[in-house]
């Protein structure tokens, strides 16, 4: 199994991969299912409905969890709660029955390769790294409109600790300034590194476990295709949901984190 | 950063893409899921809250009603044994009264029968006064009638009248 997603067709420059195409029954799926929970809707729930109230207040509650108020949490959860879902399906599409294992087998450069039409859609790192950028570009939304943009960019390139330095020393005699504030404009420049961690870490630990699933998948299938898989489906389901779990609620984390102020956090 | 970009074969326009379909969801969830959903249970938190708030107020006004329940027998009652007191007290007063009344209306008559049987009894008297004085006159004057002058006949009739008056009276 390749590392990258495999080409699938091409639509004029762009090239359609099995991921993406993946990504998009995962779409249609999460619309079907939310259309059904659109029309089931009532003001006494039934079955389907008490299911979906239940996930949804158990969110809540772990989301209050982190974020401390439900004010907060109902603002953070129209990116969290898709995020969650988005991963799931896309994981868990990723362990049916065809994905991965249905192609074609394509020659190149004299070698057999086969090609699956599907392939999950985390399990290229286009998709995770696109998430992981979304996601911390909106902490940094969320930074700017929780603190204000002239403390938020203080939090990273501490330029106001550079302005202060003149001040200390001839007002206030503190000459501890010249030690003190460029050290702190480095911690600050390190974190600024650290969102670049931030990212990489985000989607390279999605990609690397989706990933690794699935080659996991493969090895024991090629061991014995019938009943050694078995027990490796549920690992690779509750890998899934655990990890769906995890990158969204290290984003509501990064997003809490982001509300506030520098001040605060320490 | 170039071989990453390579050996991932990472793409900013598979990574745009990517983000499109998530933006799908994201507003798929919000539309067709969570707003409603956030909504309408909002709306029943509220149905429950006003439930909740009718039936306590429900509680307080039937409480409050059986106290003025209460009351109002209680004033009923009084009114009512009142009423019976003054009722009997009345009808005491306009016995009393009746009794009176009757009892002059028959003193009343037996007065006037009185006076109506002493009246007769005058008539009466008179009436027999003048039948024993024809009596008389017409029995002395058949046994008188040969012996007796009318001098003496006179006196006669004169004696035996004031004697018959005495008999009368008594």
């Amino acid at each position: 199994m390749s590392i990258t997603a495999e080409p699938i067709f091409q639509i004029k420059d762009f090239t359609v991969v099995n991921s993406l195409i993946n990504s998009w029954v995962a779409v249609l799926v999460i619309l079907v299912i939310a259309i059904l929970i659109r029309k089931k809707i009532a003001l006494i729930p039934k079955g389907f409905q008490n299911v979906i109230e239940m996930i949804l207040e158990g969110a809540l509650n772990l989301a209050d969890s982190i974020t401390g108020l439900r004010e907060k949490t109902l603002k953070f959860m129209p990116l969290v709660l898709p995020l969650f879902f988005f991963i799931l399906v896309n994981n868990f599409l990723g362990i049916l029955p065809g994905v991965g294992s249905i192609g074609l087998i394509e020659s190149k450069d004299g070698q057999s390769l086969f090609v699956p039409f599907f392939r999950s859609g985390m399990a290229d790192l286009n998709m995770t790294l696109a998430l992981a950028i979304m996601v911390v570009v909106a902490t940094h939304i969320v930074g700017v409109v929780y603190t204000g943009a002239w403390k938020h960019i203080n939090k990273f390139i501490p330029i106001n600790l550079i302005l202060e330095i003149p001040r200390k020393i001839w007002k206030e005699k503190d000459f501890k300034v010249l030690l003190v504030n460029p050290i702190q404009f480095f911690v600050g420049v390190v974190e600024l590194v650290g969102e670049l961690a931030k990212t990489a870490s985000l989607s390279l630990r999605l990609f690397g476990n989706v990933f690794a699933g699935e080659i996991l998948l493969g090895v024991m299938a090629s061991i014995f295709a019938y009943f050694t898989p078995i027990p490796f489906l549920f690992l690779e389901l509750f890998v899934g949901l655990i990890q769906a779990l995890i990158f969204s609620i290290l984003a509501l984390v990064f997003l809490n984190m982001m509300s506030h102020s520098h001040e605060e956090a320490h | 950063m170039n071989p990453i970009v390579e050996t991932f074969h990472l793409d900013w326009k598979l990574m745009l893409a990517q983000l499109f379909n998530f933006g799908i969801v994201v507003v798929v969830l919000w539309y067709f899921a969570l707003k409603p959903l956030s909504k309408k249970i909002q709306e029943r938190t509220k149905v429950i809250e006003k439930g909740l708030a009718d039936a306590k107020e429900s509680a307080e006004k039937l409480l409050q009603a059986q106290k003025e329940q209460q009351v109002i027998i209680q004033e009923a009652r009084q009114k009512s044994q009142q009423i019976l007191a003054e009722m009997e007290k009345d009808v005491a007063q306009e016995r009393g009264q009746l009794l009176e009344q009757a009892q002059k209306e028959v003193q009343k008559l037996l007065e006037d029968n009185q006076k109506q049987l002493t009246a007769e009894k005058q008539k009466m008297l008179v009436q027999v006064k003048g039948e024993i004085v024809d009596l008389v006159v017409l029995a002395t004057s058949k046994v008188l009638e040969k012996t007796v002058n009318d001098k003496l006949d006179a006196e006669i009739i004169k004696k035996s009248l004031s004697e018959a008056e005495i008999d009368l009276k008594v």
